[in-house]
């Protein structure tokens, strides 16, 4: 677990200041693609819980520090969302592009209906998705889009990702 | 020994959730109070340090890319030429490039030394990650000078404009708010009529910025088009620094004061200069 973690947290390093750095200026794209999301899914899947909140957990941290949004905000959404997507590790089959782009959109509403509920308990510092914002929509869309492009590009690497790469073939 | 029986079952995963779910909002409590450690200054200070490693690789590697691009087509230019004979157009070509660059460096520095205020020029290098928040990044930090909540304004086609204010100090980068962000208030005036109100972001750069609390009898003097500048209450942001110009007007009769739809001077999606004001040297100045 330790390895499949300290390379979760590599990555998502990369991924946060790919981000930060370079998606968040393309003008063209219609919302940034929460990249590290998808990787913590990918990760809790193909583990367990326990895995998947750790990772959740360190990669939230990550983008916490790089956002204006109040530290712990996305350490918490991503450590619920771990938890919950290494709950389903095993129980279907990861296909190349349906599941991810699902897992994808459940993934992107989940931490909408998350951060929602953390607004409930911390206030107007956490701000929300509306239910009739493009924002939302928009994210849902490119991080489906985004999501059987993560997934292909994490699969090719079994042995950082996955506990055991060989249950994994 | 037998094994002893425990009323409840022990899972280590959903422990380590509530340990990691605790510990998550005990740092969301602390980053919307006040704690004496700032968790947020640390770990911004050591990702900022990287994320500007980032943008140098990357601007690095644009420039490379650039450079290879503009190579090959100076070298069919200059194949071009050779078989015309016509050597002139590229020089030409060149020294307008250059010229107009002078021309954008001159402003800049004009710009700056109409300043009364003691400013700090720097560079967007990043912006937001989250969608919902829209902060951006600049490469100037504690160690040029930035303090929180400093203003920054910005300089584009002639005109001067606020950018927002500083929220985040790293070591060599900040952190601005700018005019958009749903958390940012800016209080404004007209600059023909004088009715104040207070300016506040809808989140995107694309939405109009919207001006509440304008005095409901201002209705029939204020025009579409009309420009609003900052008011320099509260020592927040300087005064007369223009922020919008007035593109519609809402008020409904049960409604005591007028909403007014305000489009920002400055056109965020092309913005890449900016100036990030010393506020506190200029009232030393004075003492």
């Amino acid at each position: 677990m330790g390895r499949t973690i300290v390379w979760t947290g590599v990555t998502a390093l990369f991924f946060s200041l790919f981000e930060a750095a370079i998606l968040s200026n393309l003008a063209f794209l219609p919302a940034v693609p929460d990249l590290v999301l998808l990787l913590v899914v990918y990760v809790s899947f193909k583990n367990n819980s326990m895995t998947g909140a750790t990772s959740g957990f360190i990669t939230g941290l990550f983008l916490d520090f790089l956002s204006a949004s109040p530290v712990g905000l996305n350490a918490f959404t991503k450590s619920l969302t771990g938890f919950i997507a290494g709950k389903f590790s095993g129980s279907f089959n990861l296909d190349k592009i349906l599941i991810p782009a699902l897992m994808g959109l459940a993934a992107t509403l989940f931490k909408a209906l998350v951060t929602f509920v953390l607004s409930l308990f911390f206030g107007s510092q956490i701000l929300v998705y509306g239910i009739f914002d493009a924002t939302l929509w928009l994210e849902v869309l490119v991080n489906m889009v985004c999501a059987p492009m993560v997934f292909a590009l994490l699969g090719l690497f079994p042995n950082f990702f996955c506990d055991n790469p060989r249950n994994d073939e | 020994m037998q094994k002893r029986n425990l009323p409840f079952k022990f899972h280590l995963e959903s422990f380590m959730l509530a340990i990691y779910l605790l510990f998550s909002g005990i740092l969301l409590a602390f980053s919307s109070g006040g704690f004496i450690v700032n968790f947020r200054d640390i770990g911004f200070s050591i990702m900022s340090g990287a994320q500007r490693g980032v943008y140098s690789v990357s601007a690095f590697c644009a420039g490379t890319v650039t450079a290879i691009s503009e190579l090959s087509e100076l070298k069919q230019k200059y194949s071009d030429l050779q078989r015309k004979l016509e050597d002139y157009e590229l020089l030409q070509r060149s020294n307008a490039d250059i010229r107009l660059e002078n021309e954008h460096l001159r402003q800049l520095l004009g710009f700056t030394e109409q300043l009364t205020v003691k400013n700090i020029p720097a560079e967007i290098i990043g912006r937001d990650p989250n969608n919902l928040y829209s902060a951006i990044t600049l490469n100037r930090g504690a160690r040029h000078g930035i303090k929180k909540n400093m203003p920054v304004i910005s300089f584009q086609d002639g005109n001067t404009g606020l950018v927002g204010k500083v929220v985040q100090v790293g070591r060599s980068t900040c952190l601005v708010m700018p005019v958009y962000d749903y958390q940012c208030f800016v209080s404004s005036r007209l600059e023909t009529t004088r009715y104040d109100g207070l300016i506040n972001g809808q989140g995107s750069d694309e939405l109009p910025l919207v001006m509440k609390y304008v005095k409901k009898r201002a209705r029939e003097e204020i025009k579409i088009g009309d420009r609003i500048m900052t008011s320099g209450e509260n020592r927040n942001y300087p005064g007369n620094i223009p922020v919008g110009l007035v593109s519609g007007i809402r008020g409904l009769d049960y409604e005591t004061s007028l909403e007014l739809d305000v489009v920002p001077v400055i056109d965020f999606s092309r913005l890449e200069d900016v100036f990030v004001l010393d506020m506190e040297s200029q009232s030393g100045d004075r003492e």
